[in-house]
């Protein structure tokens, strides 16, 4: 089983991302899971046709001891296992707390042995702001972090931050640093600033996915654009990613 | 109003539970806390404090700490001088609220200590918010899974008493048990953990036969049973009914090679206006002895209580609850503390349990 944990600034795709994929493996045969990790709780939106799905912490806030892996679990396009952490209503409660309680609540039930995914990507929001965010990074659960970003200053200095989280936890069985995507902006020098980010944190830029309004209409439709445009040069570029990401 | 507790106290804390199991086994023992679980831990739950040795430690961990989540690695470094300087045979940090909250990674540094001084380390996440048999269970399960290794030598006639604590377990209770073991032709080779050792514990593999006192001491004999093969036998001799249980179910076990519950059989009378507030094998054992009173368990932090009851039996919290299940009773045994909610006309037999009311009486 892979474990890969997915973080960058708050809507620099990540979802879009880990979701295009988590489809592309999953057609490719493997067994899928996707872990949203942000209290936004639409990780994996773009696997159930934009339907939203219960949240662990929901459904054991409704259900207590009761509820069971099927109802956090549910199959998504081409049968990845969708879960959602979820979280307070904004402004409220502790983000970070919850996901540990998601965390354990799936460790629980057996999540992992039951499904015996292959595959299982974490995708956790915006920025390793608290010890909660960096529960998917701890022994026992992610093997690599992997951060995108855009070459905009924003994404950079939130991808610096978390790749610095990283490295503090450096020999201490924490997920290391796999690499960074670089998720296109068509921002000005957008390679060479990602480039030197990489160099910053000794690791490398391991894919970059294209700009492009066809995955922009795919997301429109609720859909990954591997689904929805399984032969574009855009599903084709996810699937090179996704193999990369499981390869190294 | 659900939860609301007017006049009952509650149970001592996981994070006591962990330090109490491990006590007196020549460890380092620290709760990560601000300030007071050591005092309260010591001065009302833990009797051996005042007669013996024991390196028991609060973190003191600081608002600053907490926020900027600096708190584990001063603490490494606290424990890792200190383990320098009094050589403990193993170190535990106990987690409570406030680490337990911003998700403090007490793995982590247990892990940093025991790289650093070679000693081993343990870890125990637990929240201060459930009950004792939380903490014990985990930490007896995880103190019995590092140091009881290796191969078995099954010694015939021997017995490992489990799930001993004084939470639990009343020094006067362990001499009546060893009173009852030496006199069947027995002899105790562990008692985890009151007035064991380390060493000890490392013997219990070679026991032929556990006898479990108290719940907390389930998971750590269910390991030594699937690991070992050593079967075990649940229940607490307290009177001529339960010895003759005891004594028989150990003889039953050891033909067998299965674990038993010495009340395993026994049904509790529904309508019995005689009930038994407490640990469910103490009390369990007690329905035994005198003959079909009802269990109500006030507690509900391990996983083993409600295979250990029968119909008739039932885990209440809630004081509301409780206090409507008592109107019908005429004899209540339970801790002393319970008096406030007795009904009149109801007789309190008292039954001290160190884990509620510490040492009021």
């Amino acid at each position: 089983m892979k474990k890969i944990a997915i973080y960058g600034k708050g809507g620099i795709g990540k979802s879009t991302t880990v979701s295009n994929m988590a489809a592309a493996l999953a057609m490719s045969g493997k067994k899928v899971m996707q872990i949203g990790c942000d209290p936004k709780a639409d990780s994996t939106s773009l696997l159930r046709g934009g339907i939203p799905q219960g949240t662990i912490l929901d459904l054991a806030r409704e259900k207590g001891d009761a509820v069971t892996l099927e109802e956090m679990v549910t199959e998504g396009f081409a049968g990845v296992l969708c879960v959602e952490a979820g979280g307070p209503k904004p402004g409220t409660g502790c983000a970070g707390r919850g996901i540990i309680i998601a965390f354990d609540k799936l460790a629980e039930k057996g999540a992992y042995d039951v499904f015996k995914p292959d595959v299982v990507f974490y995708d956790v929001l915006g920025d390793v702001v608290c010890g909660g965010f960096t529960m998917p990074m701890r022994g026992g659960y992610a093997d690599s972090v992997y951060v995108i970003t855009s070459g905009e200053n924003m994404a950079i200095h939130a991808a610096a931050n978390i790749a610095m989280a990283v490295e503090s936890f450096h020999g201490r069985g924490y997920a290391e640093l796999g690499g960074i995507i670089l998720n296109k902006r068509n921002v000005e020098r957008e390679n060479e600033k990602v480039a030197e980010l990489a160099d910053d944190f000794k690791t490398t830029v391991i894919g970059e996915i294209e700009n492009s309004a066809l995955i922009a209409k795919a997301s429109e439709q609720g859909k990954t654009v591997v689904e929805a445009f399984p032969d574009s040069a855009e599903a084709e570029a996810y699937k090179k990613l996704a193999m990369k990401i499981l390869e190294s | 109003m659900k939860q609301a507790r007017k006049v009952l106290s509650t149970y001592s804390s996981d994070t006591f539970g962990v330090i109490s199991a491990l006590y007196g086994l020549g460890g380092l023992l620290v709760m990560h806390d601000a300030s007071g679980c050591n005092s309260t831990f010591t001065t009302h739950d833990e009797p051996r404090w005042f007669g013996d040795d024991g390196l028991v430690f609060v973190s003191a961990v600081t608002e600053d700490e907490a926020v900027m989540g600096t708190a584990g690695d001063r603490l490494a470094a606290d424990m890792i001088e200190t383990a320098n300087y009094y050589h403990p045979k193993f170190t535990a940090i106990a987690s409570t609220p406030i680490p337990w909250m911003t998700g403090s990674d007490i793995d982590l540094t247990a892990a940093q200590i025991e790289e650093s001084t070679g000693i081993p380390s343990f870890g125990f996440d637990v929240s201060g918010m459930k009950s004792y048999e939380a903490g014990a269970s985990a930490a007896l399960l995880a103190i019995t899974q590092r140091f009881c290794t290796g191969e078995a030598s099954t010694r015939k006639g021997t017995v490992a008493i489990l799930g001993a604590t004084p939470l639990d377990i009343e020094e006067e209770q362990l001499d009546h048990i060893s009173v009852l073991l030496r006199d069947s032709g027995k002899e105790v080779i562990c008692t985890s953990s009151m007035n064991g050792t380390l060493e000890e514990l490392a013997e219990a593999k070679n026991a032929e036969v556990a006898l479990v006192v108290s719940v907390v001491g389930i998971d750590q004999a269910e390991y030594l049973y699937k690991t070992y093969g050593v079967p075990y036998v649940i229940g607490l001799p307290c009177g001529p009914v339960t010895d003759r249980a005891v004594t028989d179910a150990l003889e039953k076990a050891i033909a067998t090679g299965k674990p038993v519950a010495v009340f395993e059989d026994a049904v509790s009378d529904e309508t019995s206006k005689t009930m038994i507030i407490g640990e469910v094998v103490a009390s369990r054992s007690l329905a035994l002895e005198k003959g079909g009173a009802r269990v109500i368990v006030p507690t509900q932090d391990s996983k083993h209580i409600a295979a250990l009851l029968s119909a008739g039996d039932k885990v209440i919290v809630d004081e509301a609850e409780l206090e409507n299940e008592l109107k019908s009773a005429s004899d209540v045994y339970a801790d002393g503390l319970y008096k406030f909610i007795i009904p009149s006309g109801a007789r309190l037999i008292k039954v001290h349990h160190r884990a509620y009311s510490g040492r009021i009486y």
